[in-house]
């Protein structure tokens, strides 16, 4: 048990923050600007 | 009775600002494309917000944390799916790509998108047809699961309380269109997470932390629907893992081409848009199914401690627990979230249906293209008539419309999901192939629902299919069948125009 919690309950438990981390990085992570590009 | 007084100008304050919103929408609205699109210039808090608002209803909240006091904490692999289906591959994945498809096609509504990439009026007819049966079915569900919420906590008559709650999102929805459900939704997302950030606070608090929590509920022992524990998930093979399984893969899955969200695609103003809208909607479904499922498996503790057995009926265990272990103030601050909750996602429902009716079915299935203002009116008299047909629907359900709420997950999804991805994603796909993959997609998961699903099956067809194959969610037969057609159908069939098909794709790389 990890925190109360089975390895496969706690597996999902840290998926969970890693995909909301991987969300928040991804989303505002720096780009070329592709609207630009777009509109051009 | 100071807080249903607070509660009521509260609610009086609210409906104002939802209608505030939707004169701003009439403002903004000067043609189809602005009703059906919002003029494709949302930004992203908008097109996260609004996303994540439509696709958490109050049913989820309810109905998924009663599953949760089941299943307990193996039902967090539900929310794993939402972050990373729901948000992550619906954004980066198709996101962008529908964007941009739609806008160089001028598509207005999601089987637009799918009719004017294969050129075939069956697609948008056939499309229309199912996401209008079938979402109105499911707003009905949607409005009878609130107006019994409301009912059980206010005394108030059932018809009241639908009436009262059709006749709100009806004035919004009809001045703005989707200007002003993007926007309500906006604001109801917010109270949603206000609600439900308070909830698990409060319970963690109640129950000495996150840590302590989780050990409490382990300590309780097995349950019926979870031999390991709690906080384990259930042993491989064994019922429970088939129907905790199924449950998390069927929705978590499913929610890949909902048109209802696919929408919020289209009308984002530019790539920026959706990229940026992916913290926020990351944050909002963590917040919002983290919160749904935990607090439903920590109510286990919260009603051993208060020697209370929970409800035999799920959708009973969320609000049993709040008018248990909560104080006044905040069972009304809960109705709150729920009823934003609600609200966002039939104001949706509304919009895709009559959007499906009036422009998919009417104007270009059957009228072959309506021009200017027709096209506009047209559009909004069918979600008047959608509008109207939900709260009958409500008042009066008759068995049909509950079976047909059941499918309509499976359905949408089993329909939708391959050709979606073939219209985005798959050069040599062709019409016929993608006629064949919903066509065919959507009958095998009927067929499924009706013949060899355990839930649906042994109440319609009186069939009794043991598990583990009558537990298997009908998506698992749906989808592949779908891709399978749409595979084969296309490769033996004429390759589409490489002129079209370069036009379909310009702009995508």
């Amino acid at each position: 048990m990890i925190w109360g919690m089975d390895l496969w309950v706690f597996t999902a438990f840290i998926l969970i923050y890693i995909s909301v981390i991987f969300g928040i990085v991804y989303g505002l992570w720096p780009q070329k600007d592709e609207d630009e590009e777009e509109e051009a | 009775m100071a807080d249903v007084v607070a509660f009521i100008v509260m609610l009086v304050l609210y409906s104002a600002v939802m209608v505030y919103i939707g004169y701003r929408g009439y403002k903004a609205t000067k043609n189809v494309q602005d009703w059906l699109v919002a003029g494709r210039r949302v930004g992203p808090l908008v097109v996260a917000m609004s996303y994540g608002a439509t696709f958490i209803s109050a049913v989820a909240i309810i109905g998924f944390g009663g599953q949760a006091q089941l299943f307990g904490l193996q039902l967090l692999w539900l929310s794993v799916l939402n972050i990373i289906v729901g948000i992550l591959i619906a954004f980066i994945v198709f996101g962008n790509r529908t964007r941009i498809m739609s806008k160089t096609l001028q598509a207005l509504t999601f089987t637009e998108l799918l009719a004017k990439r294969f050129d075939s009026r069956f697609v948008q007819g056939f499309g229309g047809a199912v996401i209008a049966i079938f979402l109105i079915a499911y707003s009905a569900a949607v409005f009878k699961g609130t107006a019994s919420l409301i009912q059980q906590t206010f005394g108030t008559s059932y018809t009241t309380a639908i009436v009262v709650f059709t006749v709100i999102v009806a004035v919004y929805v009809l001045l703005g269109g989707l200007f002003a459900v993007l926007w309500t939704d906006t604001v109801q997302g917010f109270i949603m997470l206000f609600g439900l950030a308070i909830l698990l606070a409060i319970v963690w608090m109640q129950l000495g932390g996150p840590i302590a929590a989780n050990e409490a509920l382990a300590a309780l022992g097995p349950a019926k629907m979870a031999p390991n524990g709690l906080t384990s998930v259930s042993p491989f093979g064994s019922t429970s893992f088939m129907l905790v399984s199924s449950l998390i893969f069927g929705v978590g899955i499913g929610v890949l081409a909902q048109p209802q969200l696919a929408v919020r695609f289209m009308a984002a103003k530019n790539t920026r848009a959706i990229r940026r809208g992916i913290p926020i909607g990351v944050i909002f479904i963590f917040l919002t199914t983290y919160v749904a499922f935990t607090v439903g498996a920590l109510s286990n503790v919260v009603f051993k401690s208060y020697g209370v057995v929970p409800p035999t009926n799920p959708d009973l265990v969320i609000p049993t627990l709040i008018n248990l272990a909560f104080p006044a103030w905040f069972v009304y601050l809960f109705l709150f979230a729920l009823l934003a909750a609600s609200m966002s996602t039939a104001s949706s429902l509304f919009h895709v249906s009559g959007s499906a009716v009036g422009r998919d079915i009417y104007d270009k299935a059957i009228k072959k293209g309506l021009a200017g203002a027709a096209s506009i009116t047209v559009t909004k008299v069918a979600t008047f008539v959608v509008i109207a047909l939900t709260l009958l629907l409500s008042l009066f359900p008759p068995d049909a419309v509950a079976y047909l709420a059941t499918f309509s997950f499976g359905a949408l999804g089993a329909t939708f999901i391959a050709p979606f991805s073939a219209t985005l994603y798959w050069k040599r796909a062709t019409t016929l192939g993608i006629i064949a993959s919903m066509v065919g997609g959507l009958g095998a998961t009927l067929l499924w629902y009706v013949f060899v699903y355990q839930k649906t099956a042994t109440v319609i067809s009186h069939v009794n299919v043991a598990a583990p194959l009558g537990l298997l969610d009908p998506l698992f037969i749906g989808i592949p069948v779908s891709f399978a057609l749409v595979i084969i159908v296309s490769l033996v069939t004429k390759q589409p125009e490489e002129e079209h098909i370069a036009r379909a794709f310009t702009g995508i790389s």
